[in-house]
């Protein structure tokens, strides 16, 4: 029963976070995609979690999700569109903008034309997650079978070699 | 001295080669004499080694630039003891150091039972001989793994060592992790010293287990230091990422965590043999596994290394020793049936089944997402690993309070009344009056979206956590008065020392568990975490001597907290010796900003938080290549919380789009200046106004873990110590 108590997180599980936006609907656009995209330095963190002193792209990348939502774009169409791109018109942005000033034509491109699938902060866990699973599941399985198993057995130990035990661990201590 | 040490890693291959074939002879020839000369050669071969690690720390310290190792991971302007403490900051030096600890605890362990006369100790020496034979041809062969590598021609400078491990905590962390790990050894080759051998009676474990807490500490301790490390130097406001590396010295210590807690059931009810062996075989593998993930370079991630030479043989000789010592613990099982059988599923046996089901979950968990990216083909990150680990981490809680109180054989009905009913319900009683008092307890920003989930773990830990502490002074409780009643003239306290001092194994076992308790309180602190960013405004200020000032009259609200900045100033720092003269080598440059906080309109503190820029200096050239950023946060601590500030990025505050290069241009204002005009000609050059990055973080409750962390050294610590007695 306890072990069931893993599968609620994947439905459930959320974070807290603190953005510039100030109306509540933005704001929980703001979390979904935030949450969703990952850091553009450290993909091993949400977008959200990666602060400016870690990677000052994916901070400049948050305020220019920020403009999106204030455009009106919804969570699913922005996070849709940083895998396949906001076309064109996003270089007026004035945050791609500052991209293209200073350099980073992959961050203007990965807006332009998309960063792919690999932007996503949270792949599907749905393999791994079965797998653990089913493995919990042949954990207790075998626990169970050992409950179940005959009651209690004589006791196996022979004096002899318990005396010569003795006596090895005497001789360490 | 590279010809010299580079000898001494070949005598000891040749020494170990040696010293199998003497044991392999004298075991199959029962030849006593061969034993011995194959057991004194082994020991012999610690002396070989050390004297490598000598020479390598002796060029080190001399700034030896015909060695790459040193090079690569020291420098002249360096005080002499980063300059030792570097030999682990790399890849050979480190894989020397796990060498050089193999080999001093075979030394002692060989020392030890040198007139022992036993069929068991020659398949020690044959294991522990593998092992080092193992670490000492990487250390020939492949060239990561060689600390005595030749620069030709000579480097012109040292690169110096990562100002990231230029840290008290990164001292003492890498050391502390490698004695965890290393020492798994002896236990392990005691274990599979009685398996072969089949003199499996349940008193070898005793040797076993206090090899096993010492590793299981040691191991303990390296994983908080490394967490304290990452709070106060990484500045990203937290102290867990589940890294690959965090990851890779996680899962030996679960699965230690989980062998301490199974070899009990043995002891007392001789059950879990076949269990404990396999335990301590996947345990010890998996501390191999983990200096793997750390040095090959397979997985990436934050701190992980470059790719390795050794990554392959590495990973097969591990694949190879568990199946290995899989196989013959298969062979061997008709020698480990159980004595006795699991009675009640409630019982203290049963929760014990259930603590290992869960740690050997978690450590699958843990493995299966550090692989992720090459068997799923995607990368898990910290949310995956959170939604396993924070349900699992309750479950503990919840075993950890219940076992103690359990009764061996019975059901936990037959004891609930008598035992567990009042911890549970001064458990209930405090989550309750937790759900009712966090949310006007814990700071929150106007503008933060709550984590019900997250609020929700956080009372069924403050309620579990009550539970397990109330558990633990009623054993306590329970425990003096039985002592008391033994011995009348003893007061309370008295009987309590005495109590912990006569029993310290359960005793000061349940210290331990008090210890983690805090911890996980502490952790459950994350769900009212709080992080934004603010931008403060800055004017350039005349520069006072070598400084760079800007000004700034900005303010930002946290919750109740207010944010006043102050100077922000540009200032040289010397690396190394203070009274050194400053040079390219040896000059950080430092951002500093100050900023005065207040907490309900009272003044809290003013917190200078700072980005230093160390420079890298080319090993070719000499010259300057580029700057290394690292973050030096400022955090204010209090029991309730921690209020956490780093400085982030600077940016142009005018037209210009892109963000200036202020510690290029502090160099050259700093080094380029002949005379007081060219220094304010210099000066003029720097933006006139500013904008600077404040990243914020209020972090509840993270005092209890460090808490946690010193009571969970102490109490180990007692445990370990030959103070008191131990009663099994």
């Amino acid at each position: 029963m306890s072990f069931f108590i893993f599968l609620l997180p994947i439905f459930l599980y959320a974070e807290s976070v603190s953005t510039n936006l100030t109306d509540p609907v933005m704001i929980e656009t703001y979390r979904d995609v935030t949450t969703n995209i990952r850091c553009i330095c450290l993909p091993s963190l949400p977008i959200k979690s990666c602060s400016f002193n870690n990677c000052v792209v994916s901070a400049e990348l948050k305020l220019f999700i920020e403009n999106r939502i204030r455009m009106g774009e919804s969570s699913e169409v922005i996070i849709q569109k940083m895998i396949n791109g906001f076309g064109e018109s996003a270089i007026d942005d004035p945050i791609v903008q500052k991209f293209k000033v200073q350099g980073s034509l992959n961050m203007v491109n990965g807006v332009v034309y998309g960063f792919g699938e690999k932007i996503l902060a949270e792949p599907s866990p749905i393999g791994i997650n079965l797998t653990i699973f089913l493995v919990g599941i042949f954990g207790l399985l075998l626990i169970f079978y050992y409950f179940k198993k005959n009651s209690a057995r004589p006791n196996r130990v022979s004096p002899e070699n318990r005396n010569q035990s003795k006596k090895y661990l005497q001789e360490l201590d | 001295m590279n010809t010299f040490g580079s000898f001494c890693i070949i005598i000891s291959v040749a020494l170990l080669l040696f010293s199998l074939l003497q044991t392999i002879y004298g075991i199959a020839k029962k030849d006593s004499n061969a034993i011995e000369l194959g057991r004194t050669t082994l020991m012999a071969n610690a002396m070989v080694i050390l004297l490598a690690f000598i020479t390598l720390m002796t060029q080190l310290t001399r700034m030896d630039l015909s060695n790459y190792y040193v090079v690569m991971h020291s420098g002249e302007h360096l005080p002499i003891f980063y300059r030792i403490t570097s030999i682990w900051s790399g890849s050979s030096g480190s894989l020397l150091f796990w060498n050089l600890l193999l080999n001093i605890f075979s030394f002692y362990v060989l020392y030890e039972t040198r007139k022992l006369y036993s069929d068991r100790l020659p398949i020690l020496n044959l294991v522990l001989g593998i092992l080092a034979i193992f670490f000492s041809f990487l250390a020939v062969y492949f060239p990561d793994a060689q600390p005595f590598r030749e620069f030709q021609p000579k480097a012109v400078v040292g690169r110096g060592l990562n100002p990231l491990l230029q840290h008290w905590a990164m001292i003492i962390h890498p050391p502390i992790l490698y004695i965890g790990y290393v020492s798994f050894a002896i236990p392990f080759g005691v274990a599979m010293s009685a398996l072969v051998t089949g003199s499996l009676s349940s008193d070898w474990l005793k040797q076993i287990r206090k090899w096993t807490l010492f590793s299981w500490f040691f191991l303990g301790v390296g994983i908080l230091l490394g967490s304290k490390w990452a709070y106060e130097e990484l500045g990203w406001g937290g102290y867990w990422a589940w890294d690959p590396v965090e990851n890779a010295s996680l899962m030996p210590w679960l699965l230690a965590s989980a062998f301490i807690h199974s070899i009990i059931i043995e002891e007392r009810r001789g059950m879990l043999k076949f269990w404990n062996m396999f335990l301590i075989i996947l345990t010890f593998h998996f501390t191999l596994l983990g200096t793997w993930i750390t040095r090959s370079g397979v997985l990436e991630g934050p701190h992980s290394f470059s790719k390795s030479t050794i990554g392959t043989p590495f990973i097969i000789f591990i694949i190879i020793s568990f199946f290995i010592y899989i196989g013959i613990l298969l062979y061997k099982k008709d020698k480990l049936q159980p004595e006795r059988n699991l009675e009640a599923l409630t019982s203290k046996e049963g929760s014990f089944f259930l603590n290992n089901f869960i740690l050997v979950l978690a450590c699958l968990v843990i493995l299966l997402g550090v692989f992720s990216p090459l068997l799923y083909g995607k990368e898990f990150k910290s949310p995956w690993y959170n939604s396993w680990g924070v349900p699992a981490g309750i479950l503990l809680l919840l075993l950890m309070g219940a076992s103690p109180l359990l009764a061996w054989r019975k059901g936990a009905d037959s004891i609930f009344f008598s035992t567990l009913a009042k911890p549970l319900l001064f458990g209930i009683i405090s989550a309750f009056m937790y759900s009712i008092l966090y949310s006007q307890f814990f700071t929150r920003s106007d503008y933060s979206i709550s984590d019900t989930l997250g609020e929700v773990y956080s009372v069924l830990t403050i309620g579990l956590g009550a539970f397990t502490i109330a558990g633990i002074f009623q054993e306590f409780h329970r425990g003096i008065l039985a002592r008391r009643e033994q011995f009348s003239g003893e007061s309370y306290i008295g009987a309590g020392i005495q109590l912990l001092m006569k029993n310290k194994r359960r005793y000061g076992g349940y210290l331990v568990h008090f210890s983690m308790v805090l911890i996980f309180v502490g952790y459950a602190g994350n769900a009212f975490k709080e992080n934004t960013s603010f931008r403060f405004f800055y004017t350039l200020s005349e520069p006072k001597g070598d400084e760079i000032v800007y000004r700034s009259q900005d303010k930002a609200f946290l919750g109740n907290y207010t944010i006043e900045a102050g100077n922000l100033r540009i200032l040289p720092m010397i690396n190394g010796e203070e009274q050194s003269e400053p040079n390219l080598f040896n000059v950080i440059v430092t951002q500093r900003a100050a900023y005065k906080i207040q907490r309900n309109q009272n003044h809290l503190e003013e917190m200078v938080t700072e980005r230093r820029f160390y420079p890298q200096i080319s090993h070719l050239s000499g010259g300057f290549e580029t700057h290394i950023p690292t973050s030096e946060p400022a955090i204010h601590s209090s029991p309730k919380e921690d209020f956490y500030i780093q400085l982030g990025a600077i940016e142009s505050g005018g037209d210009a789009l892109e963000n200036p290069d202020l510690s290029l241009m502090f160099m050259d204002y700093y080094f380029g200046s002949k005379n007081f005009l060219d220094k304010v000609n210099q000066a003029r050059k720097f933006p006139t106004q500013i904008v600077a990055n404040l990243e914020v973080w209020i972090n509840p409750l993270v005092k209890l873990i460090w808490l946690g962390s010193v009571m969970f050294f102490l109490s180990g610590l007692y445990i370990l110590l030959p103070i008191g007695t131990s009663r099994g």
